[in-house]
């Protein structure tokens, strides 16, 4: 089973020039030397949170940003690395396949062989079970060249993904040590990340020397926070997934008779349906992050939906494109009370077949009102990262049948007098997951792949390879690392009422921001994309031509590049601090002095007030 | 006689002597001026009555008396230089059964090629023509839909006419636009039943597509 990882393949014609394609690297990771500046110490970015994040990692967290800047750039107290002695470099796929996962391998192989071509990158095969049983693959350019921006994970391909129990870290550690790795560079989302953090502070307990970098790589574009922009593969998946939506829209708009509910991959957020929703222009899509904020049930989303439907009828409309997060079943909150009782009972051994025996009254009332395939599916069991098995939980199945039985409902009532409510279910997950990745996932991954060799250079342990200035093209990407304990928080959640408990320290995949310009943008145009019909068709994915350089739009409207603003405002203090020096005028020390007090309470006024935010939540 | 032109050409017309060899085909009439010269309708003398199938093929001439042996027919280049006729038709398409990427595009070249001419599209396949639902095409219609997918410009439906009373409608909506023409765009159902209107209709020319 081994030699299957890795092997040269064959390639279509598309294939081949893709992998002949080199990314562009911007300015300041070009060349052998790069500047490493050291900013402030991180903070969590509730300051509740930090306490409990600190005596979680007590030897990784706290510790500063860092920047890479080009060798000439003008900047007191860089730090200049020039000696690049051979290294060892472990890399492992954790999480789910994303496109352009394989760019991170070739872009951390081409910085360690430029720096030293003594340098080692070990692939460890099959994810995180190759780690722990310590099966390697050396990565040369031949085994690269059939694999370089092509999509999947078949280089190395991947397992369970997670590194948690005290079993499964003692053995990375046990391979970090018997392979004396410099390095172990851990490619996925949240919660590989997270396991990666965790990874990193028990290598410091053990005094082994590998450093621990994890790599922002997810398709669900939920690994978000005030570091990282976006993910490797979230790209992609819009992308591939919007010009199929928009094909289905065009279907729907020809016949005019069939309404498509479509359910797409993107675990518990909904960051891929609302991206796709602005590409593509459906009529209606439903985030989790509403029907969680709004506490609604399976029977108010069903009569929104059935609301829109009979207002497109009275225009004479029969037709219609609704997407659905695959997260969505578990925003509803009585479900997501069911799906826990169901998955306490599975852990208890509990049989699938006694389960509905054991439940709660009300849940079991619940678990009845539920036709027969969806609870089926309900007793799946949960994923390793304790959630349900959403892509196999047919949301969309569910809805187009709680929606027909509205309509009937309404039908005999006499307040819907349309046609006959036809519709059709697709789920669209892995289709775009396979796909070659974009331009934009192919660049990103590669110059990510860079970074990581700069973090194990500079020395650095626990540390995410970030970029920021996306938006902008590749010679504006801004480089540096931000220590991962620094993206935690803290969730708070006790089934009890009353109960404190208090929750470990996590990444938690970042919801849609039901405040940011990027909902905000759907909201004002959710009323015309419900009934004008006007669906948008971006073609498929581009490599040449004016969609090859098209960014994701949440990506595009959103004010980002916090590292960039927080290098900003240092270089501001640093020049206050150069001005207002003992034995300067008495005027500018009155001045700055007055500034600096506004500043100060207004920005500690805003912290509390987002505490308090928070807090009412 | 009503006159029928698949737009599968015999291969054997593609031979450059065939092709020139003009007592083997009698013209018609004059399309207008293509890229390569005047093109012409063209019809063998020869008709098709003579059947292999000596069975079928009388079943099928009873069902079309008037549509069954006529000769096939193809567009040939000619050789001369005689001025395109400028002929003003009244032609309607229709989009028939399930959509299919690229039927935009035949809209768009009958349109293109039909200068001069008035070109209606039904609206929401064989019952826009039962109900005359119609749009007349225009460049600024036609835009949007160039090398588009779907169905939509005129919308598709699966109904069909074969009913006395559909097939009155369908004469009605026929006389009221004083029709010249009807193209069928779709697949075996549809262009079987475009072969039942051409032989109920005793006027104009069908084109199958």
């Amino acid at each position: 089973m081994d030699s299957d990882y890795g092997i040269p393949r064959e390639l279509s014609d598309l294939q081949k020039i893709r992998s002949l394609y080199q990314p562009e690297l911007p300015p300041c990771l070009q060349g052998t030397t790069v500047r490493v500046e050291f900013g402030d110490a991180t903070t969590t970015a509730d300051p509740t949170d930090a306490l409990t994040v600190c005596r979680a990692f007590p030897n990784t967290y706290g510790h500063p940003l860092a920047h890479f800047l080009r060798a000439t750039a003008k900047v007191p107290d860089a730090q200049i690395i020039t000696e690049f002695p051979p290294i060892r470099v472990g890399i492992v796929f954790c999480g789910r396949q994303s496109p352009g996962g394989h760019n991170v391998i070739w872009g951390i192989h081409n910085a360690l062989k430029i720096h030293n071509p003594n340098s080692v990158l070990l692939g460890f095969l099959g994810g995180s079970e190759g780690l722990f049983a310590q099966k390697t693959l050396e990565i040369t350019d031949d085994i690269l060249s059939t694999y370089k921006n092509q999509g999947g994970y078949d280089l190395l391909g991947r397992t369970k993904d997670q590194i948690r129990t005290t079993e499964q870290v003692n053995a990375a550690l046990a391979a970090c040590n018997n392979l004396k790795l410099d390095g172990l560079v851990i490619i996925g989302g949240v919660t590989s990340n997270t396991d990666a953090a965790q990874l990193a502070e028990t290598f410091v307990v053990a005094k082994c020397p590998t450093k621990v970098v994890g790599v922002p790589v997810t398709l669900n574009g939920d690994l978000k926070n005030q570091f990282v922009e976006t993910n490797v593969g979230f790209d992609t998946i819009c992308k591939v997934n919007s010009q199929l939506i928009s094909n289905v829209c065009t279907d729907a708009l020809s016949a005019e008779k069939y309404y498509y509910f479509i359910r797409l991959m993107g675990r518990k957020a909904s960051h891929v349906a609302l991206e796709c929703t602005l590409q593509s222009h459906p009529n209606m899509v439903i985030l989790g992050e509403e029907v969680a904020a709004s506490k609604l049930t399976l029977s108010e989303i069903a009569k929104q939906i059935t609301d829109a439907i009979q207002a497109r009828a009275e225009q004479d409309k029969y037709h219609g494109v609704i997407l659905l997060p695959e997260g969505l079943i578990e925003s509803i909150p009585e479900v997501y009370a069911l799906l826990k009782e169901i998955h306490g009972l599975l852990r208890q051994g509990v049989e699938v077949d006694k389960i509905s025996s054991q439940l709660t009254p009300w849940a079991s009332a619940l678990f009845e009102f539920l036709p027969p395939f969806i609870r089926r599916q309900l007793l799946l069991y949960p994923e390793s990262d304790d959630s349900a098995q959403l892509s196999q939980i047919e949301t969309e199945k569910l809805l187009a049948y709680l929606v027909e039985v509205e309509i009937n409902k309404r039908l005999k009532e006499g307040t819907y007098k349309g046609k006959k409510f036809n519709a059709i279910c697709h789920f669209f997950g892995y289709q775009a997951r396979g796909s070659l990745p974009s331009k934009f996932d192919c660049d990103y991954a590669y110059v990510l792949g860079h970074i990581c060799y700069h973090i194990l250079a500079a020395g650095l342990n626990g540390y995410m390879a970030t970029l920021t200035n996306l938006k902008n093209p590749v010679n504006k990407w801004k480089c540096g690392a931000a220590p991962i304990a620094s993206m935690m928080t803290v969730k708070r959640w006790s089934p009890n009422p009353g109960a404190t408990s208090i929750g470990k320290p996590a990444i938690h995949p970042a919801t849609v921001d039901l405040r940011g310009k990027a909902y905000e943008l759907l909201r004002q145009k959710a009323q015309s994309f419900l009934m004008d019909d006007i669906y948008r068709n971006p073609g498929p994915l581009q490599f040449d031509g004016p969609g090859a350089d098209a960014k994701v739009i949440t990506l595009s409207v959103e004010d980002q590049d916090y590292m960039g603003r927080i290098k900003k405002l240092q270089e501001y203090l640093e020049q206050v601090r150069t001005i207002v020096k003992p034995g300067c005028p008495q005027e500018v020390l009155k001045a700055a002095l007055s500034v600096m007090a506004s500043v100060t309470e207004v920005l500690a006024a805003m912290s509390t007030s987002y505490t308090n935010t928070l807090a009412s939540l | 006689m009503p006159v029928c032109v698949s737009s599968s050409a015999p291969s054997k017309v593609l031979d450059p002597e065939v092709a020139v060899n003009k007592e083997e085909y009698q013209v018609f009439e004059e399309l207008g001026r293509g890229r390569f010269g005047t093109v012409f309708h063209c019809f063998q003398h020869r008709g098709l009555r003579l059947h292999q199938n000596g069975g079928l093929g009388e079943e099928i001439a009873k069902l079309f008396p008037n549509l069954f042996g006529q000769p096939s027919a193809a567009l040939v280049l000619s050789d001369s230089h005689v001025p395109p006729v400028n002929q003003k038709l009244k032609i309607s398409v229709v989009l028939s059964g399930g959509q299919a990427p690229g039927g935009h595009n035949v809209i768009s070249g009958i349109f293109d090629l039909a200068e001069g001419s008035t070109l209606y599209g039904f609206r929401g396949g064989p019952a826009g023509i039962k109900k005359c639902k119609y749009v007349e095409l225009t460049s600024d219609y036609i835009y949007p839909y160039r090398n588009q997918g779907g169905f939509d410009m005129i919308r598709s439906g699966r109904d069909k006419i074969e009913t006395p009373e559909q097939f009155k409608q369908a004469e009605e909506t026929v006389q009221k636009l004083d029709l010249e023409g009807l193209v069928v765009i779709g697949g075996d159902d549809s262009n079987t039943n475009a072969c039942l209107l051409a032989e109920h209709f005793n006027f104009g020319i069908i084109l199958f597509l």
